[in-house]
């Protein structure tokens, strides 16, 4: 439903006491120019409040994110307003967000039947969902006598992931010896360069070693070693006991984290947490899967033992959690995650 | 920043325009506030001045204040004068000093209140053109203090791009603004309630015109001419303006000290209530006699007096009751502070009343003039007598506005004999005397004579250089009769060719306008107004309840109405709803058939058209794109391009 609350300004407030003002004089006097006076003056604000009013008239938002979002940093929106009939003048968008405070944006200009966009910034207070409840439209054009606005119910929403810092060089350290390190020697698609040879038809731009190339006179490709590593997978058979709430939020900080730390490295990860897998694999694709996974995860302590039995492979590395998360918790007993 | 202070500038010249045409304030608190007006034009060159000054705003203030007490305690000004001052000192400051945002909206709120004390101060039909000015200013610099305002809570400087979207809003704003906003004028001014609770107007109530019902003689240095309007006489016959003798009578002046004339208005006055038409009966109307009708418009009413041709036998004025004095002139006693409008049916006749039984005689020194009056007179009829006297005084002594450069113990002695010169007060002051010393009642009448006419407004002007004075004697068997001793005073309306004159009728007629339907609009006009509105409401709602049965008559007998069917009543009916129906067909087909898309390439197809490459009717999309390839080869490139984006997305097709 379109409402259009009325709220006078400080100068409005003035304007209207002072129309009131020349009212009582003209009637007192009779003075017919004090009539055309306050003639005027009433005439100011029924315009005022036309315009106003087709100022705000089919108004919309459109609310897209800019890059994902993490829990306690900043996030990036991109606010489309678009316009009815009647262009848009220095309209604020306040924005309302569940468990945040609004964010009000200035909108210096909308064309009629068209569109201006602003960027918002926020920070998600945590993971979860990032809900726009309502926008309130408000505008003090033309003349700043009131500022007439109208809220839009909206119920977009977002996920936030949870927050994600490196690791400790200690933990990250000790890890990397835990890693898998296992070669294959055969040809493959892999990361490990395996042999250089000459062109032959059929090979792809990308495998061609310029460089070497220049040097040699000739195409010369570079092959690589076949991956036999399947990657690391992490896994949590239970959630760890007697954590506080804001513990808990950053032990599924810490896994976040561990997770983006182990890809960025280059490795296949994975996550065996409770009821969910998520077999290891090095790709973006991956990261937003299980971030988006722990980012609506409720940590409530599961009831029994797991249920289905773990994948197990040579090539996979298994690694618990909890033991990462006290040694970590050992090593930076305080906080858990650095920052 | 620039717009709004252009704005400011504007108000500015309003405001101060507005307070220099009332007349009221002095010349040298006008040349200041000018003078600074001229100096905020090019103030931006000096901005270690405006600094100083603005450093000093505080005490400046303060000063003000200080000046407005001492206007008003100490030099007794009025309090509206006072605060025009205290206005002016403001404005003088603000448009020598800085002119950030908040500066140029306090340059217009003292150029608003600068108005709103003009208005108070005086009424002309100038005041028409500084408010219809001050509404697309208004309009332009609340806009651009808002947006200014805005950009400065946003944290933001203004972008060049959306300044130039601000312009042209802007523009739009002003231009759609005025209109609406004079028709909201005119409405709230002809709604609003007229419901005068106190009729306390000191500005217009100023001394505006030399008319009082005294005249003094005794005066020295020069008679201004003042040219301002005192009142338009309007005839609804031009056969009762051609017996019109030029002769509008005000006051009847019978006392006499030697220096002075008066009235006596509380000897022999009698109060006259109007009937309950709002018409004051003054006197039975002689048969047989025409009568004069005349209209006349009162735009200064300070001595409360009404004007009249000859003997008035009835008025209708918005006036509670009249006094007529004992000379017959009349008065009213309530007050009445703006323009009055009046209508009087006068008979050409002399006042038939009883012999005065006193001819008071001042206590001076006569020998002189009684010798000069008994030689002059002669012995005959007391007509011959006031005759011989007019006639002599008219061939011997010359009309002058100039009194003189000493105050007379005697004026009447000093213009007859020493002097020899003087204006109609004198000559008419002479006559009476001489016409009293030869036992004859005389007295003075003060009125106005022949004025201006005034072809637009189709009436006659009379302007406060058009008082004059001139003497009733009374004639046994005639009554009062007029006699006119100054030899300036030969009928005829003062006749001006000029450009310059044009231009001053074109303008007295606007002000006679202004006057009579914004000054002069009051309860009685506003209830006259709202009968009139009532009665056309009334006679269009029986229009239509004597149509009504007509229709429904031709309803039920349809052969009739067939028959009927050439009446422009049905025709009419049948174009306006086919009309209307097409185009809500239209408009629905548009709106289902019309996508994104759809009206995407008609806007490209418009600017095509624009640029001089229309798309003919019998074309395809990609036909006339062949067309333009071939004649534009880059515009054909583009059309080509935008021409299969819109298949590809319309049609689902890949592009060719």
């Amino acid at each position: 439903m379109l409402t259009r609350p009325i709220r006078f300004t400080r100068f409005g407030s003035f304007y209207i006491l002072f129309s009131i003002g020349v009212g009582a004089a003209a009637i007192n006097t009779g003075n017919n120019l004090l009539y055309l006076i306050l003639g005027i003056l009433l005439g100011f604000i029924v315009i005022s409040g036309f315009l106003s009013d087709s100022g705000l008239w089919g108004i919309t938002t459109e609310w897209s994110p800019i890059g994902s979002f993490y829990a306690g940093q900043k996030a990036l929106l991109l606010c489309r307003a678009q316009k009815g009939w009647f262009p848009g003048v220095a309209l604020t968008v306040e924005s309302h967000w569940q468990r945040l405070s609004s964010i009000q944006s200035f909108i210096p200009w909308i064309p009629a039947r068209g569109s201006a966009s602003v960027q918002v910034e926020l920070v998600p207070s945590q993971r979860g969902y990032l809900t726009l409840e309502r926008c309130h439209y408000s505008t003090r054009f033309p003349f700043g006598l009131f500022q007439k606005s109208h809220t839009r119910q909206m119920q977009d929403r977002w996920i936030v992931y949870p927050r994600v810092e490196r690791l400790h060089r200690g933990l990250m350290d000790s890890l990397g010896d835990n890693l898998s390190r296992t070669s294959t020697s055969r040809q493959g698609m892999g990361s490990v360069p395996y042999v250089l040879r000459d062109y032959r038809s059929g090979d792809t731009l990308r495998q061609v070693q310029w460089k070497v190339s220049a040097k040699r006179q000739r195409l010369i490709v570079k092959e690589t070693e076949e991956e036999a590593d399947q990657g690391d997978l992490f896994y949590l058979d239970a959630w760890p006991a007697g954590l506080s709430a804001p513990q808990m939020e950053r032990f599924i900080s810490f896994v976040a984290s561990l997770i983006f730390t182990t890809l960025e490295l280059g490795r296949p990860v994975g996550l065996d947490i409770l009821e969910r897998l998520f077999p290891p694999e090095n790709s973006p694709q991956q990261l937003h899967r299980i971030f988006k996974f722990l980012a609506l995860v409720d940590p409530s302590p599961s009831g029994g033992p797991l249920a289905r039995k773990r994948p197990h492979s040579t090539h996979t590395h298994l690694m618990d959690i909890c033991s990462l998360w006290k040694s970590y918790g050992q090593s930076v007993p305080n906080r858990g995650i650095r920052g | 920043m620039k717009a709004l202070r252009i704005s400011a500038q504007i108000a500015a010249t309003l405001g101060l325009l507005s307070i220099t045409l009332t007349g009221e304030i002095a010349p040298s608190w006008l040349a200041a506030s000018w003078i600074a007006w001229l100096f905020s034009l090019i103030g931006d060159r000096y901005p270690q001045f405006i600094a100083k000054l603005r450093h000093f705003e505080t005490v400046a203030v303060a000063g003000m204040i200080m000046m407005f007490l001492i206007d008003f305690l100490v030099f007794r000004f009025s309090i509206f004068i006072a605060i025009t001052h205290f206005l002016l000192l403001f404005q003088i400051f603000k448009l020598a000093g800085a002119k950030a945002r908040k500066d140029c909206l306090q340059i217009f709120l003292f150029s608003f209140f600068q108005i709103l004390a003009a208005c108070t101060l005086s009424v002309d039909a100038w005041h028409a053109a500084i408010l219809l000015g001050l509404i697309p200013t208004a309009t332009a610099l609340l806009f651009w203090n808002q947006i200014e305002r805005e950009w400065e809570q946003a944290g933001q400087s203004s972008d060049p791009t959306v300044h130039r979207h601000y312009r042209r809003m802007a523009t739009g704003i002003c231009l759609a603004a005025f209109p609406s906003n004079v028709l909201l004028t005119i409405a709230v001014f002809v709604i609003f309630p007229r419901l005068k609770l106190n009729a306390s107007l000191p500005g217009f109530s100023g001394h505006r015109t030399g008319f009082t019902d005294q005249m003094n003689l005794a005066q020295k240095g020069n008679l201004r001419q003042n040219s301002s309007v005192v009142l338009w006489l309007n005839f609804p016959k031009a056969e009762e303006r051609a017996a019109w003798t030029g002769y509008l009578q005000g006051e009847v002046l019978s006392h006499f000290d030697g220096r002075q004339w008066s009235s006596s208005k509380e000897r022999g006055s009698r109060m006259i209530l109007p009937d309950p038409n709002g018409i004051f009966l003054l006197r039975p109307q002689h048969s047989g006699i025409p009568l004069i009708h005349q209209t006349i418009t009162l735009a200064d009413t300070s001595a409360a007096t009404l004007f009249a041709i000859a003997r008035p036998v009835r008025i209708r004025a918005p006036l509670p009751a009249l006094q007529q004095s004992e000379g017959g002139s009349f008065h009213w006693l309530a007050s009445w502070n703006r323009p009055l409008r009046y209508e009087v049916a006068s008979e050409s006749l002399s006042e038939m009343e009883d012999r005065p039984v006193d001819n008071p005689l001042p206590a001076i020194p006569l020998a002189r003039i009684r010798d000069l009056a008994q030689r002059v007179a002669g012995t005959g009829p007391s007509q011959q007598q006031a005759q011989n006297i007019e006639l002599y005084l008219s061939k011997t002594y010359r009309y002058s506005t100039d009194f003189g450069d000493r105050v007379p113990e005697n004026p009447v002695d000093y213009f007859l004999f020493e002097r020899r010169e003087g204006s109609c007060a004198h000559f008419a002051s002479a006559m009476a005397l001489m016409l009293r010393l030869r036992n004859i009642p005389s007295r003075l009448v003060a009125g106005y004579f022949k004025g201006e006419w005034n072809d637009p407004a189709q009436c006659i002007v009379m302007r406060e250089r058009d008082a004059h004075a001139w003497v009733e004697a009374y004639i046994e068997g005639q009554g009062w009769v007029a006699f006119d001793p100054t030899p300036s005073s030969t009928p005829g309306f003062v006749s001006h060719r000029s450009v310059l004159n044009r231009l001053e009728q074109y303008w007295d007629y606007l002000d006679f306008q202004w006057n009579r339907f914004v000054i002069q609009y009051d309860l009685y006009a506003q209830i006259k107004a709202f009968e009139t509105m009532k009665g056309g409401s009334e006679r269009l709602g029986s229009t239509l309840i004597r149509w009504w049965p007509d229709v429904q008559f031709r309803s039920h007998h349809r052969e009739r109405w067939r028959e009927s069917a050439s009446i422009p009543f049905k025709k009419t009916g049948v174009f306006v709803f086919l009309t209307l129906a097409s185009f809500l067909l239209l408009a629905q087909k548009r709106r289902a058939s019309t996508d994104a898309t759809i009206r995407f390439y008609s806007r490209f197809l418009e600017q095509m058209s624009r640029t001089g490459h229309p798309k003919a009717p019998h074309e395809t999309g990609r036909e006339f794109v062949a067309r333009l390839e071939q004649a534009k080869p880059p515009l054909g490139d583009l059309a080509h391009q935008v021409t299969e984006m819109y298949y590809q997305i319309r049609f689902r097709k890949e592009p060719s």
